[in-house]
């Protein structure tokens, strides 16, 4: 009885790259990442745009301010990443943190 | 209704089929059997016309309904088919006997419990799933899964025992042993509820989840991750629909993990917060209680249970390709590994809701029912959350995995078995959001729901394109925490070092007193400390891990047993 699962480990040598990857190495060059960043900020602004010329209908009302979507969602995604710096400083420890109390990890 | 089935629990098939695996040397035949159970029970499922009680069997005055057929047990019991279904597929590559039984006993276990008409019922199969899925984390066999396996067995015993007492008081005083609506008015509905809120893993009694998942195998973890707590939200929505408390409970459900998956560095501890931060939603929807929200809890378990198991398995083929799943280590996968990071792609966009995929249409439900019934701060931390979900599954786990920066490791794509489970459950995200009339029609309700108006569709569209800007932002002057080789202290600290620091403590001082005792009154006193110290020292039989375990286990299979006397004596 053995468990395939446990004998995990690299299979290809090499700098093989998978034929089906082959067509899309262009997404790692820095300009794309800074074309990607200015076509998320164009679509931000254009979807919050459009509740200036659409209304939306919400069950809580403040949710009808305008771009209140698009606001939350950036805000709220930047709270929770940069709240990580705080946190690691206090929860962080090495990963054999357990280990050496336990033989744990 | 088909005259060759009988009217019979799919639970039954799926657990014999799994004690048989255990016994069956043979791969061939054993996977042959892992693969024609979920089919089976789905034939008894689809065998259900109209709702019912089945299978009920009297045994020393209790009458045991092993199969009861609802709007509400049977949209878990599908969903729980076809994951042991895409579960063996997915496993098809793993010859390890002990996991290929116990993954299918566990299921089993699952799918009695849902169905279970009555408290007994329900015990037996809630202590079977936690039985039978701690092997799949110890199937790992290491000294970290063995000590994990250890602390998970011991809170599911301790949630067993209490959904005994509970129901024991809860039957003595109303004189009914059925399962249904229970409340924490109701004698014991505390207990009850606080042995559903373990398996559900509530705030402060989540961290079994986070400390047991990522150490069981590459296939277990993608099992764990689809019943148990999923089992503990149906029971929740069974017994406590419309208990406000939940409301409060599910919105820190939803919010906390958020934060601890930022610098969490195992991609697949990050699942299990993810999976806290989702059962958070599922319990909203409990709690606030009406026809929608109840829609929307088990409408989110059901796809839940597929784009959570996409992204396990899609990690777990990156640790079995990669041997390891830190964020660290990885980076750049995408081009060894192309099909699993278009799957993980697809899991991962689901799981933030975006348009045409199943998060959307699920996960909208609940948001609806919560701001419907003015629960306006709870629904305010449910967006909050869902821009939390983008950030730690939707783009922390296929960035880091497949993008971010090239690792450099070259490795096989995921076997085609994984593959062809990740495809299966990648196409069922992208069917149900596009065909969500077909999930509409399995839930409890006949509520009439749309969800692909415009004021919706870009109000999602606002929040998720918006928070990506925040990534990319972020990312590009360097403010997103590094990936960094570390653990985060969480409530486990409290048992794994505080409790342990305590226990040495109690050890050194029980030392002196028997110094003392020894020094005082001799011969007398030397004999009962050494009775002490055979007992409580380090090495004394209450403190080696082994005896623990085996007690843990005993524990649970004395219960059984102490049920089965009862009742015979009854």
């Amino acid at each position: 009885m053995t468990d395939d699962s446990k004998t995990p480990g690299p299979a290809a040598s090499g700098d093989e790259i998978h034929p089906a990857a082959k067509p899309f190495l262009w997404i790692e060059k820095p300009v794309v990442h800074l074309w990607f960043l200015i076509l998320l900020a164009a679509t931000s602004f254009a979807l919050g745009a459009i509740d200036f010329i659409h209304e939306r209908h919400e069950y809580v009302d403040w949710a009808e301010w305008h771009g209140f979507y698009a606001w939350f969602g950036f805000g709220g995604f930047a709270l929770a990443v940069l709240s990580g710096w705080p946190l690691r400083r206090l929860i962080g420890r090495p990963e054999n943190y357990y280990e050496k109390a336990a033989g744990d990890e | 209704m088909s005259d060759f089935l009988p009217l019979m629990s799919p639970a039954w098939p799926i657990i014999a089929g799994g004690l048989l695996c255990g016994l069956l040397p043979w791969y061939g035949i054993r996977k042959a059997v892992t693969l024609a159970l979920p089919l089976i029970a789905a034939a008894l499922w689809f065998n259900v016309d109209q709702p019912g009680v089945f299978g009920a069997f009297e045994a020393a005055g209790f009458t045991f309904e092993t199969f009861r057929y609802d709007g509400l047990s049977r949209i878990w019991g599908l969903i729980f088919i076809i994951a042991t279904l895409i579960n063996s597929i997915y496993g098809l590559h793993d010859r390890d006997r002990l996991q290929d039984s116990t993954a299918l006993i566990y299921a089993g276990a699952g799918l009695g419990a849902v169905f279970a008409g009555d408290l007994l019922t329900l015990f037996f199969f809630w202590e079977l799933t936690a039985i039978s899925s701690v092997f799949l984390i110890w199937a790992s066999r290491n000294p970290a899964a063995f000590r994990a396996g250890l602390r998970y067995l011991a809170i599911h015993v301790l949630s067993g025992v209490l959904l005994l007492a509970g129901s024991i008081i809860f039957a003595s005083s109303t004189g009914s042993w059925a399962f249904n609506d229970i409340g924490l008015d109701a004698p014991g509905g505390v207990l009850i509820f606080i042995a559903f809120g373990i398996k559900a893993a509530f705030p402060l009694l989540h961290n079994w989840l986070q400390d047991a998942y990522p150490k069981s195998t590459v296939v277990g973890a993608v099992v764990l991750s689809a019943f148990t707590t999923k089992l503990a939200i149906y029971a929740l929505a069974r017994g406590f629909a419309g208990t406000e408390i939940l409301i409060w409970i599910g919105a820190v459900m939803t919010a906390f993990p958020v934060f601890f998956a930022v610098i969490e560095n195992d991609l697949r501890k990050v699942l299990a917060y993810s999976l806290n931060n989702q059962l958070g939603f599922m319990v909203v929807g409990v709690g606030v209680g009406t026809e929608l929200a109840l829609n929307g809890a088990a409408a989110h378990a059901f796809v839940h249970i597929i784009y959570k198991g996409l992204l396990f398995m899609s990690m777990g083929a990156v640790l079995y390709r990669v041997g390891s799943v830190k964020a660290s280590e990885l980076g750049g996968l995408f081009k060894s590994m192309p099909y699993t990071a278009v799957f993980c792609i697809i899991g991962a966009a689901s799981i933030s809701a975006f348009p045409l995929l199943s998060g959307f249409v699920a996960k909208s439900l609940t948001l609806a029912a919560t701001a419907q019934e003015g629960h306006w701060i709870a629904w305010l931390v449910l967006v909050f959350a869902s821009a939390g979900v983008l950030e730690h599954s939707g783009i922390k786990i296929p960035y880091f995995a497949f993008f971010a920066h090239d690792s450099g490791k070259r490795v096989k794509e995921a076997p085609w078995n994984m593959l062809l489970a990740m495809g299966i459950a990648a196409f069922l995200c992208i069917f149900i959001g596009v065909f969500p009339q077909y999930l509409y029609a399995l839930l409890p309700y006949d509520y009439p729901y749309q969800p692909y108006t415009f004021d919706h569709v870009v109000g999602q569209m606002q929040l998720l394109i918006a928070a990506m800007f925040a990534f990319s932002l972020l990312m590009r002057f360097g403010l997103y925490p590094a990936e960094r080789p570390s653990i985060n202290l969480d409530t486990d600290w409290f048992y794994r070092r505080l409790g342990d620091g305590l226990f040495k403590w109690t050890g050194a001082m029980s030392g002196r007193l028997s110094a003392a005792i020894t020094n005082r009154f001799g011969r007398a006193g030397r004999t009962f400390s050494d009775r002490l110290f055979n007992l409580f020292s380090p090495a004394g039989a209450l403190s080696r891990d082994v005896p623990s375990g085996i007690m843990a286990i005993w524990t649970s299979v004395l219960l059984g047993l102490v049920m089965v006397i009862a009742y015979v004596a009854g």
